[in-house]
């Protein structure tokens, strides 16, 4: 197999982490292929989540380096040569690009492909008018109707807010799950990352400015209407999110935004076998890492949100990059990577402290309605989820093909995490027992016409019959 | 359960043959005892494709697989729970003269095994399937076709196998089988089980079960790649395949399409890792045949893709019968295009354990093994 662009690096994924990491590992003298979906010039679909103001470096500084960038690259699967008969080195990419398929051989990857929303289903959740943030930040420019409530857990609840009031939207209410009192105690620690706390501090003056009502202690118990969102039902919550039995309200809205968090992602270092386990503080899987973002797999890498959740600074990448340089016998300076360490060291409180805000607090998993639905494609309700745990289903790949949860184009990585909790609560077993989804391809789901492209059949190498 | 219970019949592997065999033992009165390292059909029997068609079935076993394919169609009466099986129509296409030789050819051949298939024409092909697109030569039609859900399959089998009393032992590995004066003792890290009598359904994992009876069958693992796709408006309402084999294609009611065919991805039983990992290109070459035959799948989405481990002897013929030279144990599997008729052999192994003539013969391994293994069966 020989690729249709080969390199000695790839990094997949074109936001914070993965930009610095290509541009680090260009300075080190590698040949870098920098990819991402998005079309160059797009800007990145966080952005407005961004902690770190110190700056992303663009494309032309890693051009100048000499690196690569195939941006309208959509990577839909991945293969380690070695999987091969014939064996080999390093990895093939296979990236749809204008409607073609093409190869990308690298001898080392990075995955940079960033996290996953997560969002706690509850009543009405998947009626039209509800967003997760992806969804509602995901088309452009266009904004959502108002009036908006934005609700869930962590910073990011408050940076989409801030984003929408800059936008102009007509947004009435932020629903926080967390108290007053626990965002103040949290503010020793966010300033370990003065521009975190900085942006935070930013961030609620805009929303407040703008009159718009913040509830902490809070969660959406309910989104009602006829046919599309018409109001939120909000109750008082403890630190856990179990409700205090206080009075209800309800709040008129006609587009609701919800995050309960950011999940590590990692979805391609997987699918290329790199090992991953159930991480409490997450409440989801993340990958065996190490400290400079090796994985369980020669010459395979991840960094940045796919490997650890947030990370706000540099040092991350530093530290991968000069991992990656190391594995192509190349030394980077030491000062540089201590320098970078004693930076992750030193934000680590701060870290801890947003990833601490976004944690899943399963009481919210365990009063899910049973009539909720929880895998919104193939519309399987958490009765259907009792159901296959009372007929013996006992992990979450059997759950699968019980109920067909997960078979839709998320491939479960929001539903399967909340099912999976669900069938511990149910079965009485730590979440870890329950297993995890196996990766399978496509990363992204590609086009069958895009992916046969104009062929004649004499082209295909269709094997000999089989037996009769 | 105290160690000194002694099951009348242990079954190790809990794929279709072994749930099969171990269900009917059980409602034939025997105290069985079925044990899988994983859980209950999830191997080749809950990842297959479900595709339920005489036209890739071997001549030899189109008795046993239209016996299968009754059986399937009657989940609700006899299994008790819905596998989400449909009936239809199936087309089996040829787009080249060499193609079209291989079709005639194995169409009457198969019909001589008694399977309803008829050649058609293009235009007649075109009615029986209008989704069809251009190119096809000549086609053959068979009027007992159709697909099961085969992920349901775990979960079907599963209620109906505690309903009949089989003792359900998931997520337990065995180790080893050893032989004891009145049956076999069957060893795993969680616990051991005894059984009088034993039955081996372990698929592509056959090869090292029946080395723990010091039995050597050598047994190939196919690694079949299967694609669906997001749902889509209806676009087809028959199976679709090609003379070669190398195409399977159908639209599920809820507008899912799964393409298979047995194009062969990587790994296997146990090199480099155990599982298997998909080749882009055999991928891409799949999909070609599904488009070729219905172009409107062009617009559909590839929303996953995998594969799972098919077993197959020597002689690419099933491995269903006693284990020479180990009185009282059995082996069952190996079985081409196995989901289909599978329930229908295992259901005929279940009789001989019962004591009951089967309908028609197993397929003893006597002939896949080495001298030696005869001499010791003759013995
Ligand atoms: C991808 C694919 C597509 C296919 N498509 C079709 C089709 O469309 N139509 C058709 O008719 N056939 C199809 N087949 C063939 C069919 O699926 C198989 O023939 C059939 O399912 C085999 O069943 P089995 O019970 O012999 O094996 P399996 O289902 O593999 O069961 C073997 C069991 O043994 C267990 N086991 C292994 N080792 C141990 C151990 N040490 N201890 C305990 N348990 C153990 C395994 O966990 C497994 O559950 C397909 C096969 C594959 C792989």
């Amino acid at each position: 197999m020989s690729g249709d662009v080969t390199c000695d690096v790839a990094v997949v994924g074109a936001g914070d982490s993965g930009r610095r990491c290509a541009l680090y590992c260009a300075e080190a003298g590698l040949d870098v292929c920098l990819i991402d979906e998005n079309s160059h010039g797009t800007p990145d679909r966080r952005a407005w989540l961004r902690l770190d103001q110190s700056g992303t470096p663009d494309a032309a500084a890693l051009r100048r380096a000499g690196g690569r960038t195939l941006f309208s690259h959509t990577v839909w699967t991945a293969l380690a040569m070695d999987e091969l008969p014939t064996g080999g080195e390093g990895f093939w990419l296979s990236a749809m690009h204008a409607g073609r398929d093409t190869a990308i051989k690298a001898r080392a990857v990075v995955d940079a492909t960033g996290m996953g929303v997560r969002v706690v289903p509850f009543e009405g959740w998947t009626l039209p008018g509800v967003f997760d943030f992806d969804d509602a930040f995901g088309f452009g420019e266009a904004l959502p109707d108002g009036p908006i409530v934005v609700a869930g857990a962590g910073l990011a609840i408050y940076a989409a807010a801030a984003h929408l009031v800059r936008a102009g939207a007509p947004l009435t209410a932020v629903i926080d799950l967390e108290s007053d009192g626990v965002w103040r105690a949290r503010r020793g620690a966010l300033r370990a990352v003065p521009d975190a706390l900085r942006m935070a501090i930013r961030w609620l003056r805009t929303i407040r400015g703008a009159g718009v009502e913040v509830v902490p202690g809070a969660r959406v118990r309910a989104a009602r209407g006829e046919g599309a969102l018409e109001a939120v039902v909000v109750e008082s919550v403890d630190a856990e999110a179990r409700a205090l039995g206080e009075p209800e309200r309800s709040i008129a809205a006609g587009s609701l935004l919800v995050s309960h968090g950011f999940m590590p992602g990692g979805n391609l270092a997987a699918l290329l076998g790199a090992s991953r386990r159930y991480d409490e503080r997450f409440g989801a899987p993340i990958l065996n890492v190490d400290e400079r973002g090796r994985t369980s797999v020669d010459g395979l890498f991840a960094v940045g949100g796919a490997a650890r959740g947030h990370s706000v600074d540099a040092g991350d990448a530093a530290l991968c990059a000069a991992a990656v340089a190391a594995d192509f016998g190349v030394s980077v300076d030491e000062a540089t990577v201590e320098a970078a360490m004693r930076d992750r060291d030193c934000h680590a409180p701060a870290v801890a402290a947003l990833r601490d805000a976004e944690r899943l607090r399963t009481p919210l998993i365990s009063v899910i309605p049973a009539t909720t639905t929880i895998c919104a494609y193939e519309g399987v309700t958490r009765a259907d989820v009792d159901a296959a745990v009372d007929q013996g289903a006992g992990d979450v790949s059997q759950l699968k093909h019980f109920t067909r949860l997960g078979m839709g184009p998320c491939r479960g990585r929001q539903c399967g995490e909340i099912a999976a909790h669900l069938m511990a609560q149910k079965l009485g077993k730590p979440r870890s027992a329950m297993g995890l989804l196996t990766p399978r391809p496509p990363l992204r789901a590609v086009t069958l016409g895009d992916l046969v492209g104009e062929f004649s059949y004499a082209d295909i190498p269709i094997p000999a019959p089989a037996p009769l | 359960m105290t160690q000194s219970h002694i099951h009348d019949l242990g079954v190790v592997g809990a794929g279709i043959h072994g749930a099969t065999v171990a269900l009917f033992a059980a409602r034939g009165g025997m105290d069985v005892a079925l044990l899988d390292r994983g859980a209950v059909c999830r191997e080749a029997s809950g990842v297959n494709a479900g595709t339920l068609t005489m036209q890739m079935t071997r001549v030899a076993l189109i008795p046993y697989a239209l016996a299968g394919h009754r059986m399937w169609a009657t989940t609700r009466e006899w299994l008790g729970h819905d596998v989400g099986v449909v009936t239809c129509d199936g087309l089996s296409l040829a787009y080249t003269e060499a193609e079209e030789e291989l079709l005639a050819t194995r169409a009457a051949l198969r019909r001589e095994a008694g399977a309803p298939i008829a050649m058609v024409t293009p235009a007649e092909a075109q009615e029986i399937e209008p989704g069809l697109g251009e190119g096809v030569r000549a086609a053959a039609h068979c009027t007992v076709d159709g697909y099961a859900a085969a992920y349901l399959t775990g979960r079907a089998y599963r209620v109906a196998l505690a309903e009949a009393g089989v003792a359900i032992r998931e997520y337990m590995p065995v180790s080893a089988v050893e032989r004891e004066d009145d049956g076999f003792v069957i060893r795993a890290a969680t616990g051991a089980i005894r059984c009088r009598r034993l039955v081996l359904a372990g698929g592509v994992w056959l090869e090292p079960m029946l080395g723990w009876l010091g039995v050597k069958l050598p047994i190939k693992t196919l690694v079949n790649q299967l694609a669906a796709t997001q749902r889509v408006r209806p676009v087809m309402r028959t199976v679709i395949g090609i003379a070669s084999g190398l195409l399977s294609l159908k639209q599920f009611p809820h507008g899912s399409v799964v393409i298979g065919g047995g194009w062969q991805g990587l790994g296997g039983r146990t090199k480099p890792r155990e599982g298997f990992a998909l080749l882009p290109d055999r991928l891409v070459g799949n999909v070609r045949l599904a488009v070729q035959a219905i172009p409107a799948l062009r617009e559909a989405k590839l929303t996953r893709a995998w594969a799972g481990l098919e077993a197959e002897t020597a002689d690419a013929m099933p491995a269903v019968g006693p284990v020479p030279g180990v009185p009282g144990a059995f082996v069952c599997g190996s079985v081409h295009s196995g989901y289909t008729s599978g329930p229908y052999i295992a259901k005929l192994l279940a009789d001989r354990l019962l004591g009951r003539e089967p309908a028609l013969p197993l397929f003893p391994i006597d002939r896949l093994l080495p001298e030696a293994g005869r001499d010791m069966a003759a013995a």
